[in-house]
Formats: C-alpha cells, sequence, structure tokens
C-alpha cells in the first residue's frame, strides 16, 4: 500500500474533550450519504468560431483494455456532525486496479480518517497537510470548515494521486475531475508533477469530469451540450485552443466525450505527453466504459470509497469516544416530541 | 443488551458482538424470566447495500488502511445482534413457614411493565436459575454441562425420571446419552432393563476390549440361543412353567377359543405349579385323541422348539436379586428375528408386570430402544398407563418420535431432545407440551452431544445441556464406515 502515515498523523488530530457533538442526520435506508465534491469549477468561456470545423465529433472504435494496467482512484468526505465551532468529518479514498492480461479487480481503501475541523484548528490543519502533500509551506487562510474537510479530502487525494503516478508505470490512470492547475487548492506545480510522473514512467493520464464549468460562449451552454444528439461513441477536440479565460490553468487537452452509443458526455482532460496517442487513450477508456458510458474501474472507485449510512453511524459513535464528545440534545424535539 | 420488541411470549433483544450471549442462555429483564432460544443479526435498514458494496471487490483483492482508533468500531453496526428470547415466566421472592426468604421460578406473566430504555437485561446465572427451581445437584454431578456463557454441571436426579423420551437424529448422541444415564442409574442402585436391538450395550461392562471396568459385576447380558454363559452373557431361555397357556398360545399363534387353544388350557392346568417343559408338553400332545389338534398342537411344539427359546431359567430370581443391588439387564435382540423378538419382548414385559404387581421389585427402568420395532402398540399403551402402576419406568429412545404412539408424549413426563432438522419431527417433539415450537426449533442449531432437557429432571424449564464423555467404558453404538 502506500505511504499515508504522515497525511494520517496530519489530519487525525486530536481537539478538546468534553465538546458537543450533532451528529448529522443519518437515514438507514439512504444507500450512502450523497456529498458535493470540490470548490465547483469556475464558469469559462470557449469561443463558437468557425463552431462547424472544430466541433466535428470523431468516431471511437471501443477495444477493451486486457493488456493494460489500469489504475483508478477517487475520494469522499462526510461531516460526521457538528461541534460547537466546527465539525467532525471523516474521508476515505480508494484505488481499483485492473492488472494486465486480466479482467478482475483489487482494491486498495485510504480510510475512513476521522477529521477534526473547528474555526481554531482549520488554519493549521490545512496548512499541514498541503504542506505535507505538496512539500511546499503556505500562508493562505482555510476557507469555511466545511469547505476545508473537501479540501482536506482533495489533498488525500491528490497524495495518493501523486503517488500512483510515481510508483506505477505502463498504466491507465483515470482521475476524477479535470487536470487544472493554479487554483488555490490546486497549485499548477503539483498538477504538472502528477502529468510528468506519469508521463516519464510511461503511463497515460485520464481525468473524467461528469460536470464542467465550461461554457460555450454564445448560446452559454455547458460544453457537454456538443455531443447532443450524437450518439457515441465519439469524442470532439480541440476545446482547450478556444477557451478564453486563463487557458493557461488547463494542463492537457479538454475532450468531450461520449463513450458507448447511447452513455452520457462526459469531459475528458488528457495531457499532452502521452504514452500512446488521444485516439488510442480514447478507444482503451470507451473499451472499459460501462453503465451509462462511465468507465467501470472509476464507478468501482467511486462505490467503494463513499461511505454507507450505516458507516456514518459507526463513524459517528466513533468520533464521541474517540475525542471524549457529548452528545447534544435538540431542543426542537426536546420541546416538541411529537 | 436492549429490549426491541415482544410479540405474544417472545421478546427480540438488540446486543452487540462484545456482549456474550449464547443459544439456551437465561436473561432476566427487570424480574422477567426469558431464554435465549434464536440468534441473529439485527436487521438494520441498509446492511445490506453495505454489504453489496463491500462484496463489489473479492476480500482476497482488498487491502485496507484504517485508522486505528476507528478500526474497532467499522461494522460493528453491521455485526450487532437479534436475540430471540421465549418468557419463560419471573422469579418472585417467596418466605417459607419459617419466615426465611428465598427466591422461586413462577411460570406465566400477567403482569408486563418492564421499559424498553431502562430496562436492565442480564444473563442470569445457571446457580441462580437452578435455585429458583429448585434443582439442587450432588457436588460430583458429571452428566453434563449447560450450554450457555457460564456452563454449569447438570445431572438427571433418577427420582424425577418417570415416563422419558431420549430422542434425536442419527449420530446426535442420543444412544450415546442414554448409556450415560444408564450408568447414572447403576450408581443410583437402580436395576435397569434394556432391549437391545443393535447390540450397543452389550460391552457396557468393559473398560477395553480384554478389561472389565467397575460396572461389569452389575451388567448381564442375556442373549437368546447362547449355548453356555460366557463372562457377562447368559443364555436367555423362557420356562414354559412361569408362563401361562395364554402367553404360549398367543407366542405360537393359537387363536383363543379353539380346540387347540382348549388343550394347551388343559395341559396348564394339570400341571398346576410343578416344573416342566417341552418334552411334558410334547408327552402330552401325543396323548390328544383328535388328530387334527395333536397335528396342531406338534406343530406348534416343533415350532416352540425349533425357535429355542424355551427351557429351564432363573431370570425371575435374577430379576428380583439385581433389584437389591441394582444393575443393568441387556436382553440382546441383535441375533433374532421378528417373531422371536416379539415372544422375548412380551414375556419380559408380562414378567415385569408380575413381580411389580405381586411386590416382587419396587422400581425397575426400562429402556426401550427404537420400541416400534418389537412392542405392538397395545403393548406400548400398556406399558405408559398400566405400568407405571407396577414401578416399571419406561425411557424411550428413537430417531424417529413419530413412530412412537401419541400416548407417549401425552404421558411423557421427561424429554431430552438431541439435534433434529425435519420439521415433521420437531413438531411432533412440541406435542409433549412440554416445550414450545419455537424453543424446540433451537434443535436445529445443536451440535452433537448437545441437547434440551426438559420436564420434571429440569423443573419444567428447558435447559440446555452439552453430554459430557465417559471415560473407562466401552460406549459401542458407533456407526461403522464403509471405508477406513
Amino acid at each position: 500500500m502506500l505511504e499515508v502515515d504522515k497525511i494520517v498523523a496530519t489530519i487525525c488530530g486530536k481537539i478538546p474533550e468534553g465538546l458537543t457533538f450533532e451528529p448529522s442526520d443519518i437515514n438507514l435506508t439512504d444507500y450512502f450519504v450523497s456529498t458535493t465534491k470540490g470548490d465547483g469549477e469556475e464558469v469559462a468561456f470557449v469561443s463558437e468560431d468557425e463552431h462547424e470545423k472544430w466541433t466535428k465529433a470523431h468516431l471511437i472504435v471501443p477495444k477493451y483494455p486486457i493488456d493494460s494496467h489500469v489504475v483508478a482512484i477517487d475520494s469522499t468526505s462526510v461531516t460526521l456532525g457538528q461541534l460547537p465551532d466546527g465539525l467532525v468529518g471523516a474521508v476515505r479514498a480508494s484505488i481499483i486496479m485492473k492488472p494486465a492480461g486480466k479482467t478482475s479487480h483489487s482494491l486498495e481503501r485510504y480510510g475512513p480518517y476521522l477529521v477534526p475541523v473547528t474555526n481554531q484548528n482549520k488554519d493549521l490543519l490545512y496548512r499541514a497537510i498541503y504542506t505535507a502533500v505538496y512539500g511546499k509551506e503556505t500562508k493562505i487562510h482555510a476557507p469555511d470548515c466545511f469547505k476545508t474537510l473537501d479540501r482536506v479530502r482533495n489533498l488525500l487525494e491528490r497524495h495518493i494521486q501523486l503517488e500512483v503516478a510515481k510508483h506505477y508505470g505502463s498504466s491507465l490512470i483515470l482521475i476524477d475531475g479535470s487536470l487544472i492547475g493554479g487554483t488555490v487548492a490546486d497549485p499548477r506545480v503539483v498538477m504538472r508533477k502528477i502529468i510528468a510522473d506519469s508521463a516519464s514512467n510511461g503511463n497515460a493520464i485520464v481525468a473524467i469530469s461528469k460536470s464542467t464549468g465550461l461554457t460555450l460562449q454564445q448560446t452559454k451552454r455547458n460544453i457537454l451540450s456538443l455531443l447532443d444528439g450524437v450518439h457515441g461513441p465519439c469524442y470532439v477536440e480541440g476545446i482547450k485552443d478556444h477557451i478564453t479565460q486563463n487557458k493557461e490553468r488547463y494542463l492537457g487537452h479538454v475532450y468531450v466525450s461520449r463513450l458507448t452509443p447511447l452513455g452520457e458526455p462526459f469531459r475528458l482532460d488528457i495531457p499532452e505527453n502521452t504514452p500512446i496517442p488521444h485516439s488510442q487513450i480514447f478507444t482503451q477508456v470507451a473499451g472499459l466504459a460501462g453503465d451509462y458510458g462511465y468507465p467501470e474501474e472509476l464507478r468501482l472507485a467511486h462505490m467503494t470509497c463513499v461511505l454507507s449510512s450505516i458507516e456514518i453511524l459507526e463513524l459517528q459513535s466513533a468520533a464521541i469516544v474517540l475525542h471524549g464528545l457529548t452528545m447534544k440534545e435538540e431542543l426542537r424535539t426536546k420541546l416538541f416530541p411529537l | 443488551m436492549y429490549l426491541l420488541t415482544k410479540e405474544a411470549d417472545e421478546l427480540a433483544i438488540v446486543y452487540s458482538p462484545e456482549e456474550k450471549l449464547r443459544l439456551g442462555d437465561t436473561l432476566t429483564i427487570d424480574g422477567i424470566i426469558a431464554q435465549v432460544v434464536d440468534i441473529h443479526f439485527a436487521d438494520l435498514p441498509g446492511v445490506l447495500e453495505h454489504i453489496l458494496r463491500k462484496s463489489l471487490v473479492a476480500k482476497a483483492e482488498t487491502k485496507e488502511h484504517i485508522q486505528p482508533e476507528v478500526k474497532s468500531v467499522i461494522d460493528s453496526l453491521t455485526d450487532q445482534r437479534l436475540a430471540i428470547a421465549k418468557i419463560r415466566g419471573r422469579i418472585v421472592e417467596v418466605s417459607d413457614d419459617k419466615g426465611n426468604k428465598k427466591k422461586v421460578f413462577k411460570t406465566g406473566l400477567s403482569e408486563f411493565n418492564i421499559s424498553r430504555a431502562r430496562a436492565e437485561i442480564k444473563v442470569l446465572s445457571q446457580d441462580d436459575l437452578f435455585d429458583a427451581l429448585g434443582l439442587c445437584f450432588p457436588s460430583s454431578c458429571d452428566f453434563g454441562k449447560t450450554l450457555s456463557s457460564e456452563p454449569k454441571d447438570f445431572e438427571i436426579l433418577a427420582e424425577r425420571l418417570g415416563i422419558n423420551l431420549i430422542t434425536g437424529m442419527k449420530g446426535s448422541g442420543k444412544s450415546y446419552s442414554a448409556k450415560r444415564l444408564l450408568l447414572k442409574l447403576i450408581e443410583k442402585r437402580v436395576l435397569t432393563l434394556v432391549f437391545d436391538l443393535n447390540a450397543e450395550y452389550l460391552n457396557l461392562w468393559k473398560a477395553d476390549e480384554k478389561t472389565p471396568n467397575k460396572y461389569a459385576e452389575l451388567v448381564k447380558v442375556f442373549t437368546p440361543r447362547l449355548r453356555r454363559a460366557q463372562a457377562n452373557e447368559l443364555p436367555f431361555f423362557i420356562p414354559l412353567n412361569e408362563i401361562n397357556y395364554d402367553d404360549f398360545a398367543t407366542f405360537v399363534n393359537v387363536p383363543q377359543g379353539t380346540p387347540t387353544y382348549q388343550h394347551l388350557m388343559q395341559f396348564w392346568r394339570e400341571r398346576g405349579e410343578t416344573q416342566f417343559d417341552l418334552n411334558d408338553l410334547e408327552s402330552f400332545v401325543n396323548r390328544v385323541q383328535n388328530e387334527a389338534v395333536r397335528m396342531a398342537l406338534q406343530g406348534r411344539v416343533d415350532a416352540a422348539r425349533a425357535v429355542g427359546l424355551f427351557g429351564p431359567s432363573n431370570l425371575t430370581n435374577f430379576i428380583t436379586d439385581m433389584h437389591k443391588t441394582g444393575g443393568v439387564i441387556v436382553f440382546n435382540l441383535a441375533q433374532v428375528g421378528r417373531w422371536e423378538r416379539g415372544i422375548i419382548v412380551e414375556f419380559v414385559l408380562r414378567k415385569l408386570a408380575q413381580l411389580g404387581q405381586s411386590g416382587a421389585i419396587r422400581a425397575v427402568s426400562l429402556f426401550l430402544e427404537e420400541a416400534q420395532l418389537y412392542v405392538e402398540r397395545q403393548n406400548m399403551v400398556n406399558i405408559l398407563t398400566r405400568m407405571r402402576h407396577f414401578g416399571i419406568f419406561p425411557t424411550f429412545i428413537t430417531n424417529d418420535p413419530r413412530t412412537l404412539p401419541d400416548e407417549v408424549f401425552t404421558l411423557l413426563d421427561n424429554l431430552i431432545a438431541f439435534m433434529f432438522r425435519n420439521e415433521d419431527e420437531l413438531r411432533q417433539l412440541a406435542k409433549s407440551g412440554l416445550i414450545d415450537l419455537k424453543s424446540i426449533n433451537a434443535l436445529k442449531h445443536l451440535e452433537s452431544r448437545q441437547c434440551i432437557a426438559v420436564g420434571n429432571i429440569t423443573s419444567n424449564y428447558p435447559v440446555f445441556i452439552e453430554v459430557n464423555p465417559q471415560a473407562g467404558v466401552v460406549m459401542g453404538g458407533e456407526t461403522r464406515k464403509l471405508v477406513i
């Protein structure tokens, strides 16, 4: 397994005992507790000059990459409950691997880790994990406690991506999201390092987003709409060339692709220097696509990292014991018991 | 432990894996006594999805790095247990004549005023349970151990035996336990007669193939057609002068009221109290004028001689003598056919009734393995209804309780039931009224030599027991393997 002890020691800090804790409501009939991931990509416009030419969809001939080693990474965070001045959350990341020559999968799972975030510790926590993952110090202030928890998740995921890019070779690496660098959460140098390490180890890295902030300038519609009415498997290339703002933040080529005939359209970011041509990468990724046109390995990574409602209940009880918390009695239920 | 629901006389109790609870444990819930008869996982909403998600990748292909402090909590909810406990009654404090207070067990429950949130649920110690049940075992008791979180020695008290049934499927340990009970009865100086269909009891007097054990003097085996006594084995004969004409007529199939029957009656009356045998009967037959009757009688004499069961014997004295010391008389029925088996059993049962009625014996125990194979239904009912008044205490041993007449279950005093899987057989056991169907269903989960004992021997409280192994006795009864 990858080395994560330093990260875990950084994020699983202690908080003063005796704080009141108001657990998040959990409905056991929910399959898992939905969480919002990421800061939400800023809206950026894509010009539509000579629209007819560059938005032409290229066909993909899917082929299951039986001879390739495939790695998919995803992570999750959830708020377990609130403290008077913050929250206790949990994070977990999964790596799904399909070895070359096989169709079976193996799983490496990191977490759950209990992360207490308060107004008092959040700056310290964020700076410490930033340094632990990126190897450089930062003076930036952490956002509110909820966003800080998501940043912690993001940094854990980036750490795992960095380690995978460094330790694996000749693999197809699938990650959730995009290859945007130069944001507060993801400095350009780090994203470049993930891409560079992947390239030097013969890995092809592909970032897949279910949603994007990239918007067509004239119609104000999302770029995923470029494949409206077009049956897959196919992709549209050259989108980055038409991005009108902060183009330098996009560290790979940006595509919109439908990976199965009737699947959903996704945004795919693929760095320039890949060991195999992008068209071949599409062939492989489409070969992995399952229900709704989403790669099976990434779907498994997501399904194995999200926390079930039962796990959340267990983690809530672990948090209470570990941090010596006392349950907050809900005033409303005391006043209005029926 | 928390009380979740109550449905009829069943309580559902949620508990965590750290709280040790097992089948047969007795719980006290604010004074209510309930016994664990089944254990499940607590069926939480969302568990299916949780487990399905875990099963997406094979366990062998999964590696996890979990925060050490969280590790013990993860999956604790999915492992929460649900115990189904049958309400048995209450333990109440009563005062005796001298004003001494003691706790006693009372069946039934007319009040139910316990709180789900606050009720204190504890496992009742076997000592406290047995005290309340008035079960007081000798210090050297070793029949078995209770199946409970804290096992306690259990003994079958001979004075509480009556009409008993030991049952269980093949290989469940019922015959083994019957033999253990038999040895206990020897120690209590009780005489037991055993009808041994499969030659399982023949070697109870041996410590191994060559050495006799401490019971050797008190175990005697009667084998039909044996030429002479050897070691503990003696020849079995039915002396004609110890049976009456009706017995003989029944054994050799002479219908009542026929001239042949009347001639037999005449012969027996002529002989009165004197000694006689088949030769004397044959001489009598030769003098019969009516040729047809003579031929019929000669045929019966020939058949009786061919069977080899009739001859001089001191069985009556043997039984009355052994009755004083206690011991076992085994009737080896393994080598005889169905007809002869019927004659032997009929003779012994009649003899016992005679001795009991005359007061020659006070009380004896009778072990009947698979009785349906050699005791007529009417005789079985006789044993249950009449013979117990003569001091004959039957213990039926069978692997199919459905073969016994309903009277066995109606009059049963004690039930010792081993593992069963067949629903029909379980339902049959519930007919005894000693135990409910839900509790008897727990038999499905028992291992070899584990049983439920209920009846007088347990003050009517079902006790889950594991029978201890017996040292120093060749117990026999093992099923041979086709290939070693």
